[in-house]
């Protein structure tokens, strides 16, 4: 009998050994694929020489007017000296056109492109850029905010990812010294570089259909003094911390949301106020010439695959 | 060769057992929720429970058991509290531990003590006094019902096209409350102060208008997750269901731990029973 257990043992010893090489592989794996598919997006990265700065006015530089692009885009009135940059991410843009816009926190991974796609929220949520299956997924721009005309609010959904890729380090906002020192988001969209200043930081959750609480998930647009209340008022009061930062019916703000597991369906949660406008891109996209034909503006000279 | 052999042999067994239905998931939600049918027994003069069904023919057990042993309640567990032929409650009340995910009060009259409600119905006819936070509560037709605590939601409903002919008491905060009869809701109120929620079956609301909202705001001073009324409560009916609905949907952004967690689980069990057979051998 004392055979039979020794036999059985040392298989069982060697099996629980395997079986933890084999569970904390999984581990190393994800992280380097993780990694891998992030120095994937590093690709997707400016080139150093972009973002030259053009005069509007001058017609060799730029053949749309700086006054034909404020029609698209909401209380943002023209730049008083009509300087217009190359957007740094314009081959982004036209490689995929579902990329809304580019997000960047200085000094941190989150330096992403940002998808919106309508017909299909969740698209990117484990896809890369490319559209091809992807752990870490793309951030994604939540189907009810809109850029063009602007919502009230942005709300940019993104993996927390144990890598730390996507919104995997969003949590280090928990730190109020962290927070000071990655206070400004920059969100760069077509037209217009646009910055944000960290206004509250929480822990909240998906909730029920059923349940009448606050949810951030479901504000994207004020049209009132108290439909902005409500919102100002719930962030402020749930924030971990106050960030000084005040805000203004007539704001607009970007939201960044990501998985925690302090509940069930936990999320955290960093809200920002739009404080000032950067640069104004220049407009490269497919323009209607006076003979009727399609022109694209300067693409980068490179063939562009749309998905 | 013998080793290599049984090795070969346990891994196969391994390998099948995760391949086989159901055993390559984790379960990590909680069991599903049992109901607990409670009735006053006027010849005993106590309160005596039952599991899944009351059966008239069997007595039932004690309400301690409630709390104790292993058939105590759990949190998102269901309790129905039904009618006696006296519909009389006794003096003693009841008192559960945990956090129910539905509370029924059938024709029935009880003070009961709980760590908080998802759903609570008092159906009329009934008389209630519960202590908990109530996150959606519902009083039908001519029932009596006091909560002790906070209700997020409170919903007075006449089943029929007549006035709401309810008595209700709040101690604590009201979020949202509605009067509705058939013919949909009349009339919604926001945001009470603490123990000012008072509704008469003949007067009507009787809350100092100081103390309430008829507009949606939530207010200011809240610390917790207060309501907002960008929309409609939705309406439910009662019943015996814990189900209080599903999640909205909004897009999860976890990293999945699942096989990590299986191979982790593998490894502790084939760790554990290494151990055990070794003690075995050394006894």
């Amino acid at each position: 009998m004392n055979t039979l257990k020794t036999k059985f043992a040392i298989p069982l010893g060697i099996a629980a050994v395997i079986f933890l090489a084999a569970a904390l592989s999984t581990l190393v794996y994800d992280y380097a694929v993780s990694l891998h598919d992030q120095n994937h997006l590093a690709q997707l990265q400016p080139p150093a020489d972009v973002g030259e700065t053009k005069d509007a006015n001058d017609p060799s530089q730029t053949d749309v007017s700086a006054g034909d692009l404020s029609v698209s885009v909401n209380e943002i009135p023209p730049p008083p000296a009509h300087q217009l940059v190359d957007n740094p991410y314009r081959e982004s843009f036209l490689a995929n056109e579902d990329m809304a816009a580019w997000i960047k926190i200085e000094g941190t991974v989150i330096d992403y492109p940002v998808m919106w796609t309508p017909r299909d929220e969740v698209y990117y949520l484990y896809r890369n850029f490319e559209g091809k299956e992807d752990k870490n997924g793309c951030l994604i721009l939540d189907t009810d905010s809109s850029l063009d005309p602007l919502t009230t609010n942005l709300i940019i959904h993104g993996h927390n990812m144990r890598s730390g890729a996507m919104f995997g380090s969003l949590t280090d906002y928990e730190d109020e010294d962290y927070c000071k020192e990655h206070n400004i988001i920059t969100l760069h969209t077509e037209e217009y570089e646009r910055r944000y200043e960290v206004i509250a930081v929480f822990r909240s959750q998906v909730y029920k259909k059923t349940d009448q609480v606050f949810k951030f998930y479901k504000f994207f647009q004020a049209n009132t003094q108290e439909e902005f209340d409500d919102f100002y008022q719930n962030i402020k009061a749930l924030s971990l911390y106050d960030t000084g930062v005040t805000a203004e019916f007539g704001n607009h703000f970007i939201t960044l949301s990501t998985c925690t597991y302090h509940v069930e369906q936990g999320r955290f949660v960093v809200v920002a106020k739009e404080i000032e406008t950067g640069d104004w891109y220049a407009p490269f996209r497919e323009t209607q010439s006076e003979n009727g034909q399609e022109t694209i503006n300067e693409p980068g000279g490179q063939n562009y695959e749309r998905f | 060769m013998k080793g290599f052999k049984k090795l070969v042999s346990l891994f196969a067994a391994a390998a099948l057992l995760t391949l086989l239905p159901s055993a390559g998931t984790l379960q990590t939600s909680a069991a599903n929720p049992t109901t607990y049918y409670l009735k006053y027994d006027t010849d005993q003069g106590e309160w005596r429970m039952q599991i899944g069904e009351w059966l008239d023919d069997y007595e039932g057990r004690e309400t301690y058991y409630l709390n104790e042993g292993s058939e105590a309640v759990k949190d998102g567990d269901i309790i129905v509290i039904l009618s006696n032929e006296e519909n009389a409650a006794g003096s003693s009340g009841l008192t559960v531990n945990a956090h129910l995910s539905n509370l029924t009060v059938n024709r029935a009259s009880v003070v009961i003590s709980t760590g908080g409600v998802d759903e609570c119905h008092v159906l009329g006819d009934s008389y209630a006094a519960i202590t908990g936070n109530v996150t959606n509560g519902y009083v039908y037709d001519n029932a009596k019902c006091t909560f002790n605590s906070n209700v997020t939601n409170l919903r007075l409903v006449a089943s029929t096209a007549n006035d709401v002919d309810t008595d209700v008491s709040v101690g604590g905060t009201v979020s949202y409350a509605s009067v509705s009869n058939a013919g949909g809701v009349i009339k919604e109120y926001y945001n009470f102060v603490a123990g000012t929620f008072y509704y008469d079956n003949a007067s009507g609301l009787m809350t100092d208008p100081s103390n309430y909202s008829t507009t949606g705001n939530a207010p200011a001073a809240a610390a917790q997750q207060t309501s907002t009324q960008s929309s409609t409560p939705s309406q439910s009916t009662p019943s015996g269901s814990g189900s209080s609905g599903a999640y909205d949907d909004v897009p999860k952004t976890g990293e999945s731990n699942l096989l990590f967690v299986i191979l982790l689980a593998a490894s502790a069990l084939s760790f554990a029973g290494c151990m055990v057979l070794n003690l075995k051998k050394e006894r």
